[in-house]
């Protein structure tokens, strides 16, 4: 069985949470049509350490997980504003 | 062809009603709320209750509040709150305080109309302002009791949800046969008992699953006056 932590749960079997996707920062807003475009319709799909949202459903918290894409290793996981306390 | 008013239902049903059709029961208004409170005799009550009892426990009202100044606003009603998040505590008034997460708490009144409810109290006080925000409560809610408990758990959860492994005062949200429940442990009235509330959508599915297997195991529903003694 496949296990994920939520920062406020504790582990739990990753059928409890829902993956969000990658954290990504949005362009600025007076961006070019060309880089809006570029950041609603693209990802990085490259193996590799990424950033991801995702959801412990039980209790409706949204958090961050580091994780390898490559091997499927999470490295830690934190609430959003709280990486240094990780 | 019946007219809505005719088709609508006069009280308020428990959630898991829908589970309930064709057996023989002894219904009951318990604040408010119509809910099946005797199951079988006496004795086999007991005995269901001793192996695996299976009680409804919907209709004790609930309060829910949320926000960043959800947690003042509890202390200024005069109540003490759990200090962290997924704890609860017994107010004096006899009403349990979950803490959801940071901001958010659910509160049940005590069971028992000589008690004063809480829950109305605060719904009457509360009043919409910036960091505090009412949480409407209509989960279908549970007790769960018995030696056989640990193995009903062990067959639809994944974590461990011993009384040792909860603690004392730990609120769990997990999952519990695919369905998001809040659970915690409590002795009440000298009984270890568990406490479960789930969607009020998924009460008949969740009451045909514990109950099929609390029949397994010679266990099965009891009426709510079997923990609470004030619905005896």
């Amino acid at each position: 069985m496949k296990l994920l932590t939520c920062p406020v749960n504790g582990t739990r079997p990753l059928s409890e949470f829902v993956f969000g996707g990658e954290l990504r920062q949005p362009p600025a807003a007076d961006c070019s049509d060309q880089v809006w475009a570029h950041y609603v319709h693209n990802r990085n799909g490259a193996p590799g350490l990424k950033q991801e949202w995702w959801y412990h459903a039980p209790s409706g918290t949204w958090f961050i997980a580091e994780r390898n894409t490559l091997t499927d290793q999470v490295i830690r996981t934190y609430l959003k504003g709280q990486e240094s306390q990780a | 062809m019946k007219l809505n008013s005719e088709m609508q239902t006069e009280k308020l049903m428990t959630p898991i009603a829908h589970a309930l059709h064709g057996q023989d029961l002894l219904w009951d208004d318990i604040n408010g709320m119509r809910q099946a409170t005797r199951f079988a005799t006496d004795e086999i009550e007991l005995a269901r209750k001793a192996v695996l009892g299976l009680a409804d426990a919907s209709a004790l009202r609930k309060f829910g509040v949320k926000g960043a100044n959800a947690a003042q606003w509890l202390q200024q009603q005069g109540l003490v709150i759990p200090e962290a998040a997924n704890r609860w505590v017994v107010s004096a008034a006899g009403c349990l305080i979950l803490r959801l997460g940071n901001t958010e708490f659910l509160i049940e009144d005590a069971a028992g109309t000589a008690t004063e409810s809480v829950c109305e109290r605060l719904s009457l006080a509360f009043s919409a302002q910036p960091g505090l925000y009412l949480v409407p409560h209509v989960e279908a809610a549970f007790v769960l009791s018995g030696t056989a408990v640990a193995q009903l758990f062990s067959e639809v959860c994944s974590i461990d949800l011993t009384r040792v492994a909860l603690g004392g005062k730990d609120v769990v949200m997990t999952q519990f046969a695919g369905v998001s429940v809040v659970l915690m442990h409590q002795d009440l009235e000298e009984e270890s008992l568990f406490r479960l509330w789930c969607d009020s959508s998924y009460g008949p599915y969740m009451w045909d699953v514990i109950a099929g297997i609390a029949h397994e195991h010679s266990g099965g529903p009891v009426g709510i006056g079997r923990y609470f003694s004030a619905y005896k």
